[in-house]
């Protein structure tokens, strides 16, 4: 890991020499450089050091989107630990690799009093067998509506939306698909569940989306055999096992509306470590079935956040 | 690879599989899917079936002796057997020490706490930790509404406390079952303790 990191560094010096858009894959020569500082920095800081005042974890991770969420699902919980009155930011990097396919995607977020998140993302993926790539851009915003996933009986609810706007709809339109770009919107609860097993604290997510999207979006919006939005469940948990740690499993149902190319419902297992309130790593095993006519996708996640 | 092969290839791939197993079972909200929704809807509202049911609301007073009640009624409920797993007195008076220092050390929320008597405040929390582990102690302080009527907290501050606790029980060797089962307890009296903030 901290080869890596030191690797991905010296790489970026001479700027104007970094190899652009040739790779197919996603390396860790595309983080910014100023992630790869902002972990060294925040990694040797002191853990409290101005971090919001929220509990250590409770903004999860970075979702495949942009939101603060798990691995594939956004959470009712925003970006950050920012409390009342308290701002935070996150900036991750995740890289996922399946069969034939890998997926690259860098995000910032912004919480303000957690009552607001407002989170950009930039998705990359890569035709690895098939060749070429695909890209989009995921404007986010989540509102939490009511409640605290800790102190309130019915734990917290948010309202989101993510708008995507795919770089080059070319495929999609080949596809079938009616759009290059599209708005999902989506309805997400967490809730807390002290010491429910083993001891451990146990955080269920549940989240209703209205979406058109094929893939996420990677294969654009609506298609023929379906142009209208579909109403879609995804659900999410996570134990609590050791201090710093947690283990969890997530499904993500989607539509399917591509005559030409089947989707399937996504699911994974995750392990996310919390270094302390401003560095987290996430690894999952991704099960996201047929992508583009490519069946039985499975493989690896990690994802890198890093919180101020 | 042009994107016509990729969509013959997409094509020739899809169609047997198609027919064989995602025909039917990937449409959004089929009866299967439903049937899942329902199952985790379902394991929710039985999740939060244990815990309570809103307060009337009947006033500031009302509300707060509702919330008290409900509060106590469900921690009664529950097993007798926490005091003893977090260790009894000894291993709470360490605790309750353990807190003070953290709090003492603490910027965002020491000034609360200049003009208390902080002997007095730790004889009662580490009584109101007893009762509410269902040990043997009963808390006759005042309820936790009036205890920490408009001292101005915000949710900054009432995670601190729980941030500093935990640490505390961490500290002092408490395992994670009876742990989380203490703060789950304490969560319980957020709303107590913020409702008359101003
Ligand atoms: C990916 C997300 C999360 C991770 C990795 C995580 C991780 C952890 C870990 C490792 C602990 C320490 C457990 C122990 O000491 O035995 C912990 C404790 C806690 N977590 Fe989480 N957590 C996550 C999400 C959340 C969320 C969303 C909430 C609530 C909104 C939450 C609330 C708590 C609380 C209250 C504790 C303290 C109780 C304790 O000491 O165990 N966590 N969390
Ligand atoms: C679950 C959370 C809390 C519990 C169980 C709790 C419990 C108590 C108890 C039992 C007392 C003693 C009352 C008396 O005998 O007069 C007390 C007093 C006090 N609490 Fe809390 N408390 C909580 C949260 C907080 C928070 C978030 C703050 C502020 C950061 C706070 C600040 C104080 C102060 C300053 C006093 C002393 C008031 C005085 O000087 O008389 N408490 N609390």
């Amino acid at each position: 890991m901290r080869r890596a990191r030191t690797q991905a560094r010296s790489r970026r010096l001479p700027a104007n020499q970094r190899p652009r858009a040739k790779h197919r894959h996603l390396t860790l020569s595309c983080i910014p450089a100023s992630l790869t500082v902002l972990v060294l920095a925040a990694l040797l800081s002191a853990p409290a050091a101005q971090a919001g005042s929220r509990l250590l974890a409770t903004g999860g991770v970075t979702q495949i989107e942009g939101a603060a969420g798990g691995g594939l699902s956004p959470w009712a919980v925003l970006a950050g630990t920012a409390s009342d009155g308290e701002i935070s930011t996150t900036a991750s990097i995740t890289q996922a690799q399946v069969d034939d396919y890998s997926l690259g995607m860098a995000g910032v977020a912004g919480n303000f009093y957690n009552r607001l998140e407002v989170s950009l993302a930039r998705q990359r993926f890569d035709l690895d067998t098939l060749g070429g790539r695909l890209e989009q851009d995921i404007f986010g915003a989540k509102l939490r509506l009511y409640g605290d996933p800790l102190y309130n009986t019915w734990g917290s609810w948010s309202l989101g939306v993510q708008r995507k706007r795919m770089v080059d709809g070319d495929l999609a339109n080949a596809l079938g698909a009616r759009d290059t770009q599209g708005t999902d919107i989506y309805l997400a609860t967490s809730k807390l569940w002290f010491a429910a097993m083993g001891g451990r604290n146990l955080l269920t997510n549940l989240t209703l989306r209205s979406t058109r999207a094929n893939q996420g979006g990677l294969l654009g919006f609506g298609g023929d055999e379906k142009s209208a939005r579909s109403l879609v469940v995804e659900g999410s948990l996570g134990l609590m096992l050791a201090p710093s740690w947690v283990v969890g499993v997530e499904y993500r149902q989607k539509p399917d509306n591509l005559g030409v190319a089947a989707e399937s419902h996504w699911r994974d297992v995750y392990v996310a470590h919390f270094f302390n309130k401003h560095v987290s790593l996430t690894g999952a095993w991704l099960d996201l079935g047929d992508i583009a006519g490519l069946a039985d996708q499975q493989g690896g996640y990690l994802s890198l956040q890093v919180a101020l | 690879m042009t994107t016509s092969s990729l969509i013959a290839l997409g094509a020739s791939r899809c169609a047997a599989l198609r027919h064989a197993v995602l025909r039917g079972t990937s449409y959004p909200v089929t009866s299967k899917s439903l049937a899942l929704y329902i199952a985790l809807a379902l394991g929710f509202s039985v999740l939060g079936g244990c815990a309570h049911t809103p307060p009337p609301p009947e006033g500031d007073a009302g509300q707060e002796r509702a919330i008290t009640a409900e509060a106590e009624t469900e921690i009664r409920r529950a097993d007798t057997t926490l005091y003893t797993a977090l260790g009894g007195k000894p291993v709470i008076d360490d605790v309750v020490n353990d807190f003070l220092y953290r709090i003492a050390d603490d910027e965002r929320i020491r000034h609360f706490f200049v003009n208390t008597d902080i002997d007095h405040f730790q004889v009662t929390f580490a009584t109101q930790l007893c009762d509410i582990s269902n040990g043997p102690c009963d808390y006759q302080g005042p309820s936790m509404a009036r205890a920490h009527q408009h001292m101005g907290l915000t949710e900054v501050h009432f995670n601190a406390i729980v941030e500093h606790l935990r640490a505390a029980l961490i500290e002092k060797g408490v395992s994670a079952g009876p742990r989380n089962q203490l703060l789950g307890r304490l969560a319980r009296l957020h709303d107590a303790v913020m409702l008359r903030q101003p």
